[in-house]
Parts: structure tokens; sequence; C-alpha cells
């Protein structure tokens, strides 16, 4: 059987399966016929096997240079590499949506795993103030109706994918190639670094792990069930998608810096905002969270950030696989466009229809004692990543929306968002200083005047070290060096809290939601002063070498020695060879590739824990006689610390997902916490 | 306690001071370079999608980098790069919204959203606090009270943070601003002709003329300017200084044709037709633009030179009628050309005996020379009557015997020619013309005026 | 607890929501794809930005000196393909031209040697002037983005027509026809 039979056979598979469960268990709960709801979990099995099918399908495509399929004619080739021929699925629209439709049916098979155990239903007993009885349907939890709502959910999210992959975005279109045609391989962008092979599936994992969190929002609106049951239930779900988004930003910064030769990481492009949106609300979500956890109150404003950051990454598919917005990232356009706005504004109509129905059921119980409280700082911290989120999205779509009104074309970039993200980025790290210092209202045995002087004494030292190192080290500028005594304190503060729990507890102080918490804190700091340091050090210069000529830039020297012509089965590169600072020579080229117009440059850093150098080659100039190059140098400081920032981060993320305590305790510790206060 | 304190005084103090320190000193001076990659930071680069100019490597952003560093390195302000950009890619090159108009939005409703925010905070956090009593107090009046607070509190908020992001906007969106401060509008000589022009369009003969007095002040040697500031001037009537202008415009750039023309032109309506016939002369060397060839044809401007130099030819022709005994040829201080134009003035009279008589004349003087005998014989070829015809080819071989690669000898030759119906001696001669390294214009305009090319090419007809 | 009022609070708030995202849907459904908008300059229908310096033979050259004819000023680059293939075009171009006067060519270099250029005409023909020094400076003061890109100045000095890509001595007269057929 060709692989476009096979392949198309398992989308429509997949698609039937996943209609086939909305079906189910739209039966199950609107005919009360509970039995129905026992399918359920067999059909994400199902679509799960689908999607794995029509994933191995592909790949099998794709190694074996099945030209017949035109994904494979289009975007493979027979000299790519094998690492990057397996990642060629994601490096075009069809495939990049076909690993989103697996990823979401492993989701929803882990859903249906996880909810359909026997044991206790602990789920329901948290809840405050709801009533609710939880039906059995032979001991399972599928038959819960909040759960076969949630999975209602899943299932419509994944027949859209699916449906997807059958109209606009079929990668299983079958074509005639003629005898001996070669494929011109995936973009040269996406083949020339390892980190490609993982960026992608990272922020996927993270993407798509967010509709896990929107399910049980959905489905605590649709059932009433409004109390924090459906928190708990997906609060290590949330977690962990936020875990790989965060993960998969940093690794989508490293793999640009590693791979464009600009010397940056970040450079506030559509696709960069489309991926940072939902991490903005999906923070503050894993903030606020914990507020409602203990004080009942802001349900709605959680429910609406859940929903908020799932309708954010539809948008942020929108935004960048229409074509609407110029970017690097964004694949050429496609039909896809309307069909995932259309999506969109179903995905917004239905929960803010919601919203609106249950808003009666929605007022909160619990009250906030204290401005200068845990919840106090909480809200400050939500109203923050909302402004956030709000000037990201703003500056985003701003040129589509005076290009509607006025007709005028216009850009917005970097001295926008810097200029109006800074503000927010250093409120925010004060109160990463202080907020995990300060006691929940009325909880404090002394006032919090006091506990902050005691608790952040050490941190504010930290501060003023790290200032007095910053401009011992030369920095200068009102701007990093307030980022500078910012990260110092915050840093501070979380190193403090992570050691006394380490005192306390040993190895479990750092493990448990609080303390990962906190580690992810310091990876924070870790990457906002990496951030600043090297965004405001940054230095640039393009040299015209002649062989055996040294340059010297920002404290560096840099050697052309030679260059040489170096052939890979993929490209042809012209290596320039360049020692730096007379130790280890480094080659930065310029390759092309059969099918490319343009030649790719590749750079090549030199990395150290102080800085950076980032060498690149604009062009080898043709003269005859002369062997010269074109060399752009880009000097940054600490740019490392970005990248372990982000290990810092993800390690964090997976540490706060380990049980804080031993498992028995659990049950009875989140009730107490539960109880109102 | 007290301990505490003092470290926490200490602590702010080392803090305060480092901060400060490196807050206010400059550091070391930013490089050109630097200041280079700032700017291409700021601008987007035109073909690239979502990059700056800064991080791409296409040929464009390559050459507007380079660009910018030639105008830093030039001194040039911030505002000055950025209009160039802007007037050569639009406003779309500049990644900083303006801070003014529909775009200053960007700009203001983020702080509006942060006061909106900061405002339901706050007022969450009070009304948490007055929760009890509100809900005690339920009446009507209460209601109304909060109704009248929130109102209030949203006017106040809509206000404050409304100016504040309008001062957010004017000081981050500004450099527009700032632009048309330093920068000033351009105005260069360039746009004040170009100025001039649109109302010499619109028939505002004044307000042309004041244009162009603007420009020469900004320029005082613009040729382009000065010349129509010149002719403007003459059609006022004013010759001498529309003369002016004009001599001073050739004296800047001889090579302009429109000076010339207008030289020709003015020089014709003082009646002097040897200028005239000069400034014609380099205006046909010139290689002029269509449009002048227009002008000139339209002001009729060739057909008044002739008249004018017949007018002058024969004033001299009758001052030599006035001599009792008729000085020879090279006792006068006529030339050539003056002889061969007093001929035709005198054929164009219809004294064509006259006029072949008195080529004669100048013959006696310079038997050999080509270019009479050809004038002669070209105006018997002229008169129509066979035996005139004979006489003249006679003439015209004569002529070129003499120089048989005289330009007149051959076209007349070829036009006698074609009148006997010799269409292939017609074909040679002109061939032997066009083979000349140097064509006189009067001749080529002759060859296509009496479309002798078309002639030869036609089939003889019996 | 619950007033009239209260009750629909979550509409209320959910409402103008609804409303903004219902805007900037159809904001984003109605945009034409970034790919396809089609690149406009704002320097036509101004006066034609200078084009002065020297030419690879060395020779001064200034665009105003051609006031009064139609010039046609083209960006390129002696080895990208579509100035190639478009090269016999404007050689076709100059020599309809040539004997009348009355439209013109100049070539001004993007991001190339002279040398190359010298090669470039001697191969294939074609002598207009060809602007090298002074010529980043008209690519940038033009707003070029790629090669080969024309501009159409008009005898007036007002740039009227702009090209992406290569021209053909054809298109380039039925411009010049229709701008003077029009008053």
């Amino acid at each position: 059987m060709s692989n476009v039979a096979l392949g198309s056979a398992a989308i429509a598979a997949g698609l039937g399966a996943a209609l086939l469960g909305l079906v189910v268990t739209g039966l199950g709960l609107a005919g009360r016929q509970r039995f129905w709801l026992r399918y359920a979990r067999q059909l994400t099995f199902g679509m799960a096997a689908a999607a794995v099918m029509a994933v191995v399908v592909m790949e099998r495509a794709l190694i074996t240079r099945d030209f017949t399929v035109k994904f494979v004619a289009e975007n493979g080739s027979s000299t790519t590499p094998p690492v990057f021929n397996v990642a060629t699925l994601w490096s075009a629209l069809e495939g990049s949506i076909l690993l989103w439709a697996l990823v979401l049916c492993g989701y929803a098979v882990a859903v249906a795993v996880k909810f359909s155990g026997r044991g206790p239903v602990a789920l329901w007993g948290v809840s405050v103030g709801d009533e609710q009885s939880v039906i059995k349907v032979r001991g399972r939890r599928l038959g819960d109706p909040m759960v076969a709502w949630a999975m209602l959910v899943m299932f419509a999210v994944s027949a859209f994918f699916f449906a997807l992959m059958v109209g606009p975005a079929d990668p299983f279109i079958s074509v005639e190639v003629p005898p001996g045609y070669d494929g011109p391989g995936p973009n040269p962008l996406l083949q020339n670094h390892i980190l490609m092979a993982f960026h992608p599936p990272i922020l996927y994992l993270g993407y798509v792990g967010f509709t896990v969190p929107f399910a049980f929002a959905v489905a605590a609106l649709a059932t009433g069930r409004l109390g924090e049951g459906w928190l708990a239930a997906t609060r290590r779900w949330t977690v962990a998608a936020w875990g790989f988004l965060t993960f998969g930003i940093v690794l989508g910064a490293w793999w640009s810096y590693e791979t464009l030769g600009w010397g940056g990481y970040w450079a506030w492009d559509p696709v960069e905002n489309a991926s940072f949106l939902p991490w903005l609300t999906g923070t503050a979500y894993l903030h606020s969270v914990m507020v409602q956890e203990r004080r009942g109150m802001l349900r709605v404003w959680n429910l609406s950030l859940v929903i908020a950051t799932f309708s954010l990454t539809i948008l942020g598919t929108f935004l960048t696989r229409s074509g609407v917005l110029a970017s690097v990232h964004s694949f050429t356009e496609s039909g896809i466009g309307p069909a995932i706005l259309g999506f969109f504004a179903v995905v917004v109509a239905v929960s803010l229809a919601l919203i609106a129905w249950r808003g009666d059921q929605l007022r909160t119980p619990g009250r906030i004692a204290a401005p200068v409280s845990r919840e106090g700082a909480f809200l400050a911290n939500n109203a923050l990543f909302a402004a956030f989120a709000f000037v990201v999205l703003l500056g985003t779509v701003f040129p589509l929306l005076v290009e509607a009104f006025d007709g005028r074309t216009i850009s917005v970039g970097n001295p926008y968002f810097d200029r109006m993200t800074r503000p927010i980025g250093f409120a925010l790290l004060f109160l990463m200083a202080v907020a995990p210092m300060l006691p929940w209202g009325g909880e404090g045995r002394r006032p919090p005047a006091e506990l902050l002087s005691r608790r952040l004494l050490v941190p504010i030292w930290i501060a003023a070290a790290a200032l007095l190192l910053a401009v011992a080290a030369g920095a200068r500028g009102w701007a990093p060096l307030l980022a500078f005594g910012l990260g110092g304190f915050a840093g501070g503060a979380a190193l403090r809290q992570i050691l006394l729990a380490v005192r306390r507890h040993r190895w479990r102080g750092l493990v448990g939601r609080t303390n990962g918490g906190m580690i992810v804190h310091l990876g924070v700091v870790l990457v906002a002063v990496a951030f600043a340091a090297s965004q405001s050090y940054v230095r640039q210069a393009e040299f015209d070498l002649e062989a055996g000529q040294p340059a010297w830039f920002a404290g560096h020297e840099v050697v052309y020695v030679g260059s040489a012509v170096v052939a890979h089965e993929n490209r042809t590169e012209r290596v320039a060879f360049v020692r730096v600072d007379g130790a280890k020579t480094y080659g930065p080229a310029i390759a092309t590739y059969p099918f490319a117009s343009q030649t790719i440059g590749i750079p090549s850093v030199r990395s150290t824990l102080r800085d950076d150098v980032a060498l690149s080659v604009l062009s080898f100039p043709e003269e005859v006689g002369t062997d010269r190059v074109i060399l752009r140098v880009t000097v940054q400081p600490l740019v490392v610390w970005l990248w372990l920032g982000g290990i810092v981060m993800a390690l964090g993320t997976a540490l706060s997902l380990l049980p804080a305590r031993s498992k028995r305790r659990e049950p009875a510790e989140e009730a107490a916490a539960e109880a109102p206060a | 306690m007290s301990w505490r304190i003092a470290g926490w005084i200490a602590a702010v103090v080392v803090a305060a001071a480092a901060f400060v320190y490196g807050a206010l000193d400059e550091g070391p001076p930013k490089t050109n370079a630097d200041r280079v990659h700032a700017l291409a930071e700021d601008f987007a680069c035109p073909v690239c999608a979502g990059q700056s100019v800064a991080e791409s490597d296409v040929p464009v952003a390559r050459e507007i980098r380079r660009q910018i560093a030639v105008w830093v390195d030039e001194g040039r302000s911030d505002a000055y790069i950025r209009d160039q950009l802007v007037a050569a890619y639009d406003v779309d090159i500049d990644y900083n919204p303006s801070g003014s108009g529909i775009t200053s939005l960007v700009w203001i409703l983020p702080v509006l959203a942060v006061g909106g925010i900061g405002t339901v905070v706050v007022v969450m956090l009070r009304s948490d606090r007055r929760r009890a009593q509100a809900e005690a107090v339920s009446s009507m009046a209460a209601r109304r009270r909060r109704w009248r607070n929130a109102a209030v509190w949203t006017v106040a908020v809509v206000v404050v943070a409304g100016a504040a992001g309008l001062l957010v906007a004017r000081s981050s969106g500004s450099r527009s601003i700032d632009g048309s401060i330093t920068g000033e509008i351009r105005v260069t000589s360039r746009e004040l002709i170009f100025e001039a022009q649109r109302r010499l369009g619109e028939g505002d003969m004044e307000g042309a003329i004041a244009a162009y007095d603007e420009a020469l002040e900004l320029q005082p040697s613009n040729a382009e300017a000065l010349t129509y500031r010149g002719w403007l001037t003459s059609r006022r009537g004013d010759l001498d200084t529309a003369v002016g202008y004009l001599d001073d415009a050739i004296a800047v750039d001889p090579a302009y044709p429109d000076a010339r023309l207008f030289r020709a032109i003015v020089a014709l309506n003082q009646g002097d037709g040897y200028v005239a016939a000069a400034e014609l002369a380099v205006f046909d060397s010139l290689d002029p633009p269509p449009y002048a060839e227009e002008l000139l044809a339209q002001a009729g401007v060739r057909e008044r030179v002739i008249e004018a130099r017949y007018a002058a030819a024969l004033q001299v022709v009758d001052g030599l009628a006035a001599f009792e005994e008729r000085p020879a040829f090279h006792e006068t201080a006529l030339g050539v050309e003056d002889a061969l134009v007093a001929a035709e003035a005198l054929a164009a009279r219809g004294d064509l005996l006259e006029a072949v008589q008195f080529l004669d004349w100048v013959l006696e003087s310079r038997p050999s020379d080509p270019d009479v005998g050809a004038g002669r014989g070209w105006l018997l070829v002229r008169s129509g009557d066979p035996e005139l015809l004979a006489l003249g080819v006679e003439y015209l071989d004569a002529a070129l015997t003499a120089d048989s690669s005289n330009a007149r000898g051959l076209v007349y030759r070829a036009f006698a020619r074609l009148q006997h119906g010799d269409t292939s001696g017609a074909r040679n001669d002109l061939s032997a013309f066009d083979a000349l390294q140097h064509q006189p214009p009067d001749l080529v305009r002759l060859i296509d005026a009496q479309g002798l090319r078309d002639a030869i090419r036609a089939p003889a007809n019996g | 607890m619950n007033s009239g009022g209260r009750h629909r609070r979550a509409a209320w708030i959910a409402l103008p929501v609804a409303l903004v995202v219902a805007l900037l849907v159809v904001v984003l459904a109605t945009r034409d794809s970034a790919f396809e908008r089609n690149a406009s300059s704002p320097i036509l229908g101004g006066l034609a930005p200078p084009v002065v310096g020297l030419t690879v033979t060395g020779e001064p050259f200034d665009l105003d000196g051609w006031r009064g004819r139609w010039v046609v000023v083209n960006f390129f680059q002696s080895t990208c393909v579509p100035c190639i293939m478009e090269h016999p075009e404007l050689v076709a171009f100059d020599e309809r031209h040539s004997a009348a006067g009355d439209a013109r060519i100049v070539s001004v270099v993007f991001d190339d040697t002279v040398e190359n250029v010298r090669e470039f005409f001697a191969a294939h023909g074609g002598d207009w002037p060809v602007l090298a020094t002074g010529a980043r400076e008209a690519a940038v003061a033009y707003g070029v983005t790629g090669v080969p890109e024309s501009y159409l100045v008009a005898p007036s000095g007002v740039v009227v027509w702009k090209q992406l890509g290569g021209v053909t001595a054809d298109g380039i007269d039925d411009v010049i026809t229709r701008l003077s057929a029009a008053p």
C-alpha cells in the first residue's frame, strides 16, 4: 500500500475516531446514558493510534524519499542528513499540523488514562461551596460529567486538527514526479542546526498542553462545578505544559542565535510574540491559581486566563500560518488561515458565552484581607502580566489594525517593545523578590513590614553586591543597572527560600510546587540579567579582512586565517577560518544549497561564561589575487546565561512537578489547605 | 532590631551609590559603529519578513546599513536618517511607530490598560474591605452612590491614564517630531525650480518668476533658473534684462540647449538675425531634447532666422549695389556663408538671374570654392526649367570635381539627378553623403523635409 | 447575596470583550497575505531623488542634466540572473530611442564591483552611463529593495513609474505612451 493511501487512511481514521468520540461523549452527557462514556477512552486510543500511524507513514516516506507524496516532494531531499530528514516533518505547514495532532492525541490519551482509573475520586472532595455528587459508572471517573465534558472538548479540538489535514493542510497528497526527481529539501535555515530537531516538538508539547486545562475550564463552566476541583485536576498538566513552552521558547531563541548570524535571539518577531503571549497568560495563571486555591477567589479571572492562553495559542498559529504577518518563521501562504481563524472565533465565542451564562455562579466567596499580603502581590503580578500580554498583543496586531482603519502600512518593532515592556519587567522582578516573603493575608504573626525587613535583608545585600559588581565590571546606564540590582534582589530572595527549604527538608526542599517555583524564579533572574546585559552592551562591527589580517574589537582580537571550500552532502560551504583571541580557530561559513536561491550564512560563536564572540561571514569579495572576507563580529556579554537560565527554569518546572511531601500525607494536607480560612 | 535597620540603611546606601554612579557616568564613549548598530535595529529590512536592517543579511539590508554608516560618519542626526529612509521606503521601514495620529494609540492604549487594570485591583482591594458594610446597606441610594463612584473613578482613570499615555506617545514616538524641528523641510533649488515649472503650467507667471528668484538666491549659478528667469522676463517685454539672464546662463552652462534656444528667440525679437543664427547653430550641435525642438518649431525660429538673415543679406547686396564699381568679393568683409545666404535671399525674392550673377561674382575671387559652385548649381536646379537644370547639374559636377566629398554638392546633385529620373545616381550621391564624417544639420533637415530618401527608395515609375 | 446587577456582571464584562475579539477577527479575516501586499513607493509622483556620481568609466554623471527626457533609472547587479535576462530589453529600448534622444537609460550598480560591471557590459552590450560612485546613495534614496528594479523619470523630473523585477522595452514604451497621452 502506498504511503499516500496509508497516510490518508490514517488521518481519515483519526478524524472518524475524533468525531465518534464527540458523538459518544455528547450522547453520554445529553442522554444521561453514562455507559456511552466508557467508549471515550478506547476512542482516544484509536485516535492516537491513527495519528501515530500517520506520523510513522510520513517519516517512512521521508526516510525512503517517497517523492510520490507531495509533502516529501516539496520538502524532502535525498541529500538531507538523517536527523534533519526526520525533522523535515515540522519544517513545513502540513507536517507541523500533523505533529500538532500527534501531540494533541497524546494528551487526550493521557487525560483519558489518568481520569479513568478506579480509586477514590479526590477530584470532587475538595471543591469549596459546590455540592456535587459523583455519578459512578462502574467506579470509573470517566463517568463524571466534568471529565466527560473535558473529553468532549479534547475530541472537538482533535477533530478540528484532523479536519484541517483532510482539508486545507492535507499532508498526504499524491503527486507525479519525473523519474530521477529529487526534492529541494527543507528550508536551509531549518537544516543546519541540531536544535531544530528539538525546538518545535518541545514548543508544541507546551502549546498543545494548554488544551488540557482549557478542556477542564470549559467542563467546569458547562457543568457549573466552578469550585477548585478543576484546578486541582489540571494543576500538574498546566505546569508541565508551561515548562515545555518555556523550554521551547528558550530553545527557539538559542536556535536563532546559533543560526541566523546577527547575534540576536529575540527580535519581537510576530512568531516569537505568538509563542510569548500564551506564556505570559499561562504564567499569570500559575500564580493567580494559588490565590483561588487558598482564598477561593478570582474564579472568573482564572477561567479567563486559561481560556485566553489556549485562544492565544490558536491565534498565534493563525498569525504565523496564514501569512497576514510577515515573519521569518512563517511558512508561505496556505488556505489554512480562514479555518484557524474560524476556530479561534468559535473558541472565544463559546468560552465567553459560557462565562456570561455562568456569571452568577462565579461570584467569589473569599476575599483579600490585606493589600500587603501574598494574595495582594499575586494580584499585582497578574495585573502586570495582563498588561505585558496586552502590550505584546497590541504591538503584534497593531500594523494590521492601522492598515484596516487607515490604509497605511506601518511597522511596530524593537523600540516600541523595548520601551513598553521594560518598566513591566522591572516591576515583575521587584515582585519576584517581595512576593515569596509575604505572608498570606491575616496569617502572619507579625506585621508584614517587619517580616519583610527581616526576610529581605540578605536579598537587599545581594542586590547591593550585584550593583557594585556590575559597576566595577564597567556596566553603565540606568536601565541595565536597575535590571542587575532587581535581579540580585529577586535572585537573593529565591536563593534564600531554597536554602531555607533545603536546610529544613534536605533534598525534599528542592521539590514540590513552592520550592520548584523558587528554582524557576532563579532561572528567570538569570535570563533577565543576561537579557539586560546582552541587549544593553552588544557591540557589532563589520570588518573587511585580508588573509592574515587581524582586527581588534570590543576587547577581542580576531584574525582571518584563510578560507576553504568544503562540500557536504546537501550543501557547499565556503568556510572562513577565524582565530579568536589567539586561541581556537572558528569557522563561520557561507553555504550554498542546490535549491535555495540565496546563500545561507552559517555563523560560528565562541562562547564563554563572560561573553560571546559571534562571527558571521557576509561575503567573500571576489577579486583576483586576494583572499578577503567581510566578517561581522558581534560581542555580547553573558549570552550563555540565557540558555543556562532556560535550563534552570525547565529543571525547576520538573522539580515542582514532583510531590512535595510523602504521598500518604498529601490528600489530608490538601484538604486542610483548601478548607475555608 | 536596630542592627537590622542599620543593615538596611547600609545596603540601600551602597546600592544607591553604585546605581547613581553607574547611571550618571557615561562610560566609554559610543563609537559610530555602535550608533549604526543601534539605528539599524530600529528599521525594518524592507524585504525580509520580521527582521531588522541590523539582523538581515540580504543585500538591501547591507546597503542600508552601509548608508546609515555613511550618514553617521557625516554626523547626521537620527531624525535626519529616519526621514531619509522613510522618504525612500515609506513609514513601514520605521519600527518606531509615530507618536502622532492614529499610530499614537499603540503608545496610549497600553498606559490606559495599565491604569485600568491597576484601578480594578485597587477597587477590588477596597471593596473587599468594605464588602461587609456594602452588603448591609443595599438600599437604592447606596447602589446609586456606588454607580456614581464607579463612574467618577472610570472618568478619572481614563483622563489621568490617557494624559500619561499621550506623554508616553509624545516622548517615545517623537523622532519624527524632532525631525521637523531640526531637519526642516528640505527646500532645494531643484524643488523650487520644480515649483516654478508647476506654476508656469498653471499660467501663474509672476509666481513662477518669484520661485525662480528664490532658487537663484539659494544657488545664483543655476543655469536652469537663470534661463527660465530670463525667458519669463523676455515674455514680459524686458528684452535687455532677459539677455543678461540668458547670457549668464550660457556662461554657466554653455551646453544647456534651453538657454541657447531662448537666447535665439530673444535675439530675433531684438531683430538681431546674426546672433539668432549663431545661437541656433550651437543649439543644433547640442543634441537638444525633443521638447526643445518642438518649442523651436512652434516659435517658427528657423523660418524667422532665415528671414532675418535674408533681410540682412539683402541689405548687404543693396549696399554693394551702391558702389560705383563693385569691389571684388575678397575685398569685402563677406564670408562664403554670407554670400550663399544672400544668393538664396535674392532667389527667394524672385531675382534668380541676379542670384546666379552674384555667385558668379563670388567665384571670380574664389574660382574653385566647391560650396559656392554647388550653391550656384542648386539655384539653377530649383528653377524648374529643364535647360537651367542641365546647366545646374554641370555646375554641380564641376563643384564635385573640385572636391568630390563636398557635402552640399553631393546632396544638391542627388536632388538634381532624381529630377532627371536618375535614381541610382541620386542614391550614389546620397550614400557618399552618408559616408561623410561631418554632415551639416541643415542638409540633413533638407533631406528629411523633401523626403529624398523615400523618393530614392520608391520604385521608379514609368 | 446576589442582587440583579450582580447577576449580569459577567455578561456585561463578556460583551465588550466579545465585541473587541469580533472586531479583531474581522480585521484579521479581511487582511491580505503579507506576501501579496504590493510594494508601493513613496517616491512615485515626487521629484526624482538625485543620481549623481561617477560612472564606471570615471565620468561624472548627474540625472538633472537629462531633464526634458524620459529617463529609465535601472538598478542592477552583474550576477543576478533576472538582470542578465532583462538586459537585452534595455539594449533594445536604448537603440529605439538613441536616435530621437527622447528617452535614455542610466544604470546604477547595486552591491557589485566595478570590474564585474565592466565585464557585464562588455559581454552583454549597451553603452549608456553606469553609475558606480554614489550608487549606494542613489539606491537607498530610491528605496531599492532588490535587483533588478527600474524607475521611469518623466521629462519634468518626476518619478512616474516603478518596476520590481525585469523590464521590457515595449513595457516602458507603453508607459511612456500612456503618460504622454495623459494631459
